[in-house]
């Protein structure tokens, strides 16, 4: 008789109320040998101390990985990762792949197009054609 | 649509369109223009080319618009949602009641649908419902003798005194004989359930999914899915 | 980890990891909790099979001369339940997460660490979240229930509690947490890293979380699946409107000494069933994770308010908890739209409601369309489109009752919560202008 209740979860929507940077940790990797990663040791050594201290909300972790190419892996929220691979890039060609990493999503890219993408309802409605008077051209 | 600066012909029109109506700003300069072919045009642009709603214009007969000010009035063509509450049901604190809105912008006729063109209510045919009370005249005036002879009645031979044939006996709706008495459980069964079960027993397949599917529907409808 | 189990019993390292003498100051405040039932863990068991002549292990059972520990870890630390709070600080995981939620330099990071240690983890009180997640939960429900019966005060109850659970409920704060990028340890333990979300699957841990009575039927109720009245959800029930189960769960202390049996059969090379109750990605795990999440998502709301005081863990909940969206059109499920309705109409003196129709189109055809509206005099309640007269009239009723129920005074309409800031200036200007709000009469139909 009376009004039942049916059952929902509240949906997020990130930067309505607060905002959480998506990127949560990144790799470094790097080799002492390889000439590959000069650029990389030259980033660790000079500009990584102050990026980490200007993003705290990223876990940064280095560690060697001999033999291999230099990689800046990107963990997300999402469950997903980023790598991206460094070799033979100067130090602040790194820095701008590690902007990268920290302003992605960790979502996979896609095209996006339409300009807004909302979960609000239109002020206006959805059109329908049973509403309204329309016009008389 | 097509981009047409690889055709020279199409260039001197996209050329002599543009000296033409050169007061007007172009919008994307740097990109490619895009012209119409004198196929499309008609079907693109002139088709398009539309009077503003008669809203937007000034209405030189409206007595609100002799000041500087305008009420714009273009309601939307979409189905009203549920969160605009009628005029009815707002409280009598709250403040967009108080501002007596509707009588002001409308008469007492126009509902709360912002139909621009005022609708005379008793002219809808309505949708008749026999349990609704707004249909069937009600006795409201039944005493406790009354429920108590309806009581008697429907439990000594509840398939004479059907619930229908009491309520029109007594003068009451349907719904109210329903909430004095119940009948057995016997004679919903035999009334209700048996004649139902053998004639569901005489279904194919194809009528009990038919019915299946309709009762599904019924549940999405109430759960607001359809 | 269960393969890596059977290879460590077999081999029989395992029964000097277990010193029963407690060194730290932090094991020694522990008493005797879960003195038997030590968690273990072991990094590279097969190496330890390997080389099992070796005596080089440490006490819990890694070769420490092929995997060098990335942390000095205290002495006896895998003996402890969870994480000493002092390395707290070291946790890169921790600090991470404190800056990513922009929490206050007034929590902490000890003070996080302990939010992330489940009762189920640490049955230690002193060591585990229970106690700030019970002050969290109060205050999250508190603020979602303010703001529901401000801002939307004609719900039905139970649509209330729907909404409450949707918008405060375990599953709501479980992805909450989930979308702050927290992870959670395979097992608790004293060596893993206090950036990682505790809580065990195997021993459900008990924490009090809410207020409310058991019934005494509490068992015929679950089992039978009784209706609860609304009054009496009201009275008995939690603040969601769910039976409080009872103070000890008993079938839960049953499940524990069978799965130790389990696993102690188990470790004689008996093979284990394919999907135990504990086994990833079961009904049960994946409840206890939602319960370790949420309660880990109260629990710093509880630091919060602990250290911060209320406004700030006021506008906590307002940006994480409150600020999510939950349509409330899609909570409420009909039976006799047209008789509620005109219910309502009798109740509140309109005149009768009286179905319309509006317009309609193909009524001969295959797919016809009839528009019908509901009146009481003349003014129209609801209006719906449907395929039949039949099914247009009840979701023309559906929706006028929805916008009774759904009446909201604004979306600036204060809550009583907004007055309580006395502190300052701003609080006392808020003070002088409140309006008591719009409270509505009642259920229409009483249950």
């Amino acid at each position: 008789m009376a009004v039942k209740a049916l059952q929902a979860v509240s949906q997020g929507r990130n930067g309505v109320g607060a905002f959480i940077l998506q990127c949560k940790r990144i790799d470094l990797h790097y080799c002492d040998w390889a000439g590959s990663s000069r650029g990389m040791n030259g980033f660790i050594k000079s500009l990584l101390p102050k990026f980490a201290a200007a993003h705290p909300q990223i876990e940064f972790t280095v560690s060697p990985r001999p033999a291999k190419h230099p990689v800046a892996i990107g963990h997300y929220i999402n469950g997903r990762s980023k790598p991206i691979c460094v070799r033979n890039m100067e130090p602040y060609e790194i820095l701008k792949k590690l902007e990268l990493l920290r302003d992605a999503s960790g979502e996979k890219l896609k095209k996006v197009t339409k300009p807004v993408r909302s979960i609000n309802e239109s002020v206006r409605g959805i059109w329908s054609p049973y509403h309204g008077n329309g016009m008389p051209l | 649509m097509e981009a047409t600066l690889s055709r020279p012909a199409a260039r001197c029109c996209c050329l002599l369109k543009s000296t033409t109506t050169s007061s007007t700003p172009r919008l994307l300069p740097s990109q490619q223009q895009q012209t119409r072919q004198k196929s499309t045009r008609a079907r693109h642009k002139a088709a398009l080319h539309i009077p503003p709603h008669p809203s937007f214009l000034s209405n030189p007969s409206s007595p609100s618009s002799s000041g500087s000010t305008t009420l714009i009035f273009n309601p939307p063509s979409s189905a009203p949602s549920v969160f605009q509450t009628p005029f009815k049901f707002l409280p009598k604190s709250d403040p967009r009641r108080r501002a007596n809105l509707p009588q002001n912008l409308f008469s007492s006729s126009i509902t709360t649908n912002f139909a621009t063109q005022p609708v005379d209510v008793s002219s809808l045919p309505t949708i008749f419902d026999d349990r609704s009370p707004a249909t069937a005249p009600k006795n409201h005036s039944l005493t406790k003798e009354d429920v108590e002879e309806m009581r008697r009645l429907r439990l000594a031979d509840p398939v004479e005194n059907s619930v229908l044939s009491l309520a029109r006996q007594f003068g009451c709706s349907v719904m109210f004989v329903m909430m004095c008495v119940q009948a057995g459980k016997e004679h919903r069964d035999k009334v209700h359930v048996e004649p139902h079960a053998a004639a569901r027993e005489r279904w194919g397949p194809k009528k009990r999914e038919a019915k299946e599917e309709r009762k599904r529907r019924m549940d999405m409808l109430m759960r607001g899915e359809i | 980890m269960m393969k890596r189990l059977r290879i460590e019993r077999a081999t029989g390292q395992l029964l000097a990891a277990h010193p029963s003498t407690t060194s730290t100051p932090g094991a020694a405040l522990r008493s005797s909790h879960r003195a038997s039932q030590v968690p273990v863990r072991h990094q590279s068991s097969s190496a330890v099979e390997a080389k099992s002549h070796t005596p080089l292990y440490e006490e819990d059972g890694t070769d420490h001369s092929r995997f060098p520990p990335l942390e000095k870890l205290p002495p006896n630390t895998s003996a402890l339940p969870s994480p000493l709070p002092s390395r707290a600080l070291q946790s890169a995981k921790l600090a991470a997460l404190h800056a990513r939620l922009s929490l206050s330099p007034k929590i902490p990071l000890q003070t996080l660490a302990r939010t992330l240690v489940d009762a189920s983890a640490d049955p230690n009180p002193q060591f585990n979240n229970s106690s700030l997640a019970f002050l969290g939960s109060t205050i999250i429900n508190y603020h979602a229930s303010e703001w529901f019966m401000v801002h939307y005060p004609r719900l039905p109850m139970d649509v209330f509690y729907a909404a409450m659970t949707g918008l405060a409920g375990p599953a709501p704060l479980h992805r909450i947490a989930k979308s702050w990028g927290i992870e959670s340890a395979a097992v608790p333990g004293g060596e893993v890293d206090p950036g990682l979300l505790q809580f065990s699957l195997e021993h459900p841990g008990e924490s009090v979380l809410g207020f409310g009575y058991t019934r005494t039927v509490v068992g015929k109720i679950n089992k039978n699946n009784w209706q609860r009245s609304v009054a009496s959800k009201v009275i008995y029930d939690d603040d969601f409107g769910q039976a409080v189960p009872p103070p000890s769960q008993q079938p839960k202390e049953e499940n524990n000494p069978a799965e130790e049996e389990e696993s102690e059969e188990f470790s004689e090379s008996v093979p284990l069933p394919k999907f135990s109750p504990t086994s990833y990605g079961s009904e049960q795990t994946r409840e206890l994770s939602e319960k370790a999440h949420a309660n880990f998502v109260r629990a710093v709301v509880g630091a919060m308010y602990a250290h911060c005081g209320r406004e700030a863990a006021k506008s906590f909940v307002k940006a994480h908890v409150l600020s999510r969206h939950l349509d409330l059109e899609r909570l409420f499920a009909f039976k006799h739209p047209t008789l509620e309705l005109a219910m309502l109409c009798a109740r509140e003196e309109f005149d009768p409601p009286v179905a319309r129709l509006l317009s309609e189109t193909g009524r001969l055809s295959r797919t016809p369309v009839f528009v019908v509206g509901i009146y009481s005099g003349n003014d129209k309640l609801g209006e719906g489109a449907g395929a039949t007269l039949e099914q247009a009239r009840l979701k023309a009723a559906m929706h006028a009752l929805k916008a009774w129920y759904l009446y909201s005074p604004g979306e600036r309409a204060r809550v009583p919560s907004d007055m309580l800031g006395d502190e300052d200036e701003g609080g006392a200007e808020k003070k002088k202008s409140w309006e008591p709000v719009y409270v509505d009469i009642g259920e229409l139909i009483s249950r």
